[in-house]
């Protein structure tokens, strides 16, 4: 037994193993080196052919630099970093009505006037619903909102898309509760009945839709169908209360019309894969900033990750390529149905796609948010067109088809099914507009809000 | 143990004379480092020059890699940190922006 040991631990054989090992480090060395060249030409191939495509996959292409022009809208001194901190601590105090989110009607204006009256806002409750709750926004956030509005008062500027400044947040934050005070003041002249100031408001919200315009990343594109949404309830709250007259309508719809969320997503999904490709050479190039991989996930870092070889590194970006080719594949430029089917799934995980599996895990959520909001903006416009057929005629059309092309240019197509909006005319002299074919549910009274449905 | 062999291990060792077991270590070849070049110096050697070829091959492909991700003209470098920062900010913004979600259509 000794002596079996003594041989296993002998010097010659020692040599043997070391021998073996050398061999097996470089038959490894040997399939990297093989790897990586294969992997590295598929993706030099592949990066070519799609740059000959029009695919714009450097990041530079997408930064969109900070806007501090000190006379620009961006460099308003609400957005000055000194400043935000004020700002932030001024809009936490806010009440319930900043959680809203465009869902006020006149009964929570009630709700919201008691509150003020409760706070010493306002000294007491008038009938003038929606000046008291002007008052009360005034006294509450006046500060926030006379620099807002000179902000507002410059000239249009976008939302930076900019390693180098970071600071994209405080601006949606600031930007977020702009959009929130606007909805809410809007309700309040609804209330009055001025529908000049309230078509102010909703500019105001829009303009700050625009500040993502053309949008470099998937946030922005979220960014603008969050304010395009609360600005289409705006649209509504006007719309219901009929404080618009022929020209407003007019000049709202043809501002609405500017809008394509759709268009955003792809356009914000092809900025994102610019980034991650950015992401991706800096990771095989340098083997540091691996964590901007896992920034935001649950999932820690596995250990190993660094010493993975390039062509694992490089397979998988292929691989996050071709799920964005697939992506992109399914928008129409002609403005076709969209199949949401056919859009490519998250990628499975496996141990050669593991960050594609963790990059495309959303995106399909962020897919069916902007297909649900797509149809409201839709409907917000076609809402524009009835209410100018009615104050010319007196009446709605008895179908869409009747609106084009005097109160609109063309009838908006929805995304999932190619086809005009459900419309029909309803008891009373009404109408509802539903998103797709006609549904079971119906609106219990006039102007109640049932899921998908406008009925003013 | 039978009792042969039982008178076998009990027979006492006699040491070598000292000339002879000089003489028999003195034949013996000594331990050197070429011992560790099992199983022979021309296989090591093959396998370095196999890594000193992987190098070569290796290196300058990276380089050319390299070079096709280097910045254009009218390009500017980017700064790890600072895209890792706005990664995170990033991500921590969809999450918020999802939490702001707008409630289902009217």
């Amino acid at each position: 037994m000794k002596r079996s040991l003594r041989a296993i631990f002998s010097r010659k054989w020692a040599a043997r193993v070391l021998f073996a090992l050398a061999c097996l480090a470089t038959i490894l060395a040997v399939a990297c080196v093989v790897g990586n060249r294969i992997m590295r030409n598929a993706w030099e191939t592949y990066r070519a052919e799609a740059i000959r495509r029009g695919v714009k996959l450097d990041l530079n292409d997408w930064i969109v630099p900070a806007d501090r022009d000190r006379d620009g809208f961006f460099g308003a001194p609400i957005f000055q970093s000194s400043n935000v901190e004020r700002t932030r601590a001024a809009l936490q105090q806010s009440g319930a009505e900043m959680e809203v989110c465009g869902n006020e009607r006149p009964a929570e204006l009630r709700k919201i006037q008691r509150e003020y009256v409760e706070k010493g806002l306002i000294p007491s409750a008038s009938d003038d619903l929606g000046g008291d709750i002007l008052r009360g926004l005034d006294a509450k956030y006046g500060e926030v909102w006379t620099a807002l509005r000179e902000a507002e008062s410059r000239p249009h500027g976008r939302l930076a898309w900019d390693p180098e400044s970071s600071i994209m947040g405080n601006e949606h934050m600031i930007m977020l509760a702009g959009v929130r005070l606007h909805l809410l003041r809007l309700a309040a002249h609804v209330a009055r009945r001025d529908g000049a100031s309230a078509e102010d408001e909703l500019r105001g919200i829009l303009r700050f839709a625009h500040t993502a315009d053309d949008p470099p990343s998937l946030l922005y594109a979220m960014i603008r169908t969050l304010y395009v949404g609360l600005a289409c309830d705006g649209v509504w709250e006007g719309i219901h209360a009929r404080v618009w007259d022929d020209a407003q309508l007019e000049r709202i719809e043809a501002e609405l019309r500017r809008f394509d969320l759709v268009a955003d997503l792809s356009c914000g999904m092809a900025g994102d894969r610019a980034f991650w490709n950015w992401a991706f050479d800096d990771l095989i190039l340098t083997r540091s900033g691996r964590r901007i991989f896992w920034s935001g996930s649950d999932v820690k870092e596995p250990l190993w990750i660094k010493w993975v070889p390039e062509f694992w590194f490089r397979q998988d970006q292929l691989r996050l390529n071709d799920w964005h080719d697939a992506y992109q594949a399914q928008f129409n430029p002609q403005g076709g149905p969209l199949r949401v089917a056919a859009f490519p799934r998250p990628a499975r995980w496996y141990p050669l796609a593991g960050l594609t599996a963790r990059l495309t895990r959303s995106n399909n959520a962020h897919l069916e948010h902007v297909i649900s909001v797509q149809p409201r903006l839709q409907q917000a416009r076609l809402a524009c067109a009835l209410e100018r057929h009615r104050l010319a005629s007196g009446t709605y059309p008895p179908a869409l088809g009747s609106l084009v092309p005097n109160w609109i240019p063309s009838l908006p197509r929805n995304v999932k099914t190619g086809k005009a909006p459900h419309y029909e005319l309803v008891e009373g002299g009404s109408y509802e507009i539903r998103p797709d074919l006609p549904v079971r549910d119906r609106p219990t009274s006039n102007g109640e809000r049932t899921e998908g449905v406008w009925r003013p | 143990m039978n009792d042969f062999e039982r008178h076998l291990a009990a027979q006492p060792f006699r040491t070598p004379p000292a000339d002879l077991r000089a003489a028999i270590l003195a034949a013996t070849p000594a331990a050197s480092w070429r011992d560790w070049l099992w199983p022979s110096p021309l296989a090591w050697a093959a396998l370095a020059l196999i890594w000193v070829a992987l190098y070569a091959v290796e290196a300058p492909a990276r380089n050319a890699a390299r070079a096709s991700a280097a910045l254009r003209p009218d390009d500017r470098e980017i700064p790890r940190q600072a895209v890792l920062a706005f990664a995170l900010d990033r991500d921590r913004l969809l999450a918020e922006i999802a939490r702001n979600r707008l409630p289902p259509a009217p």
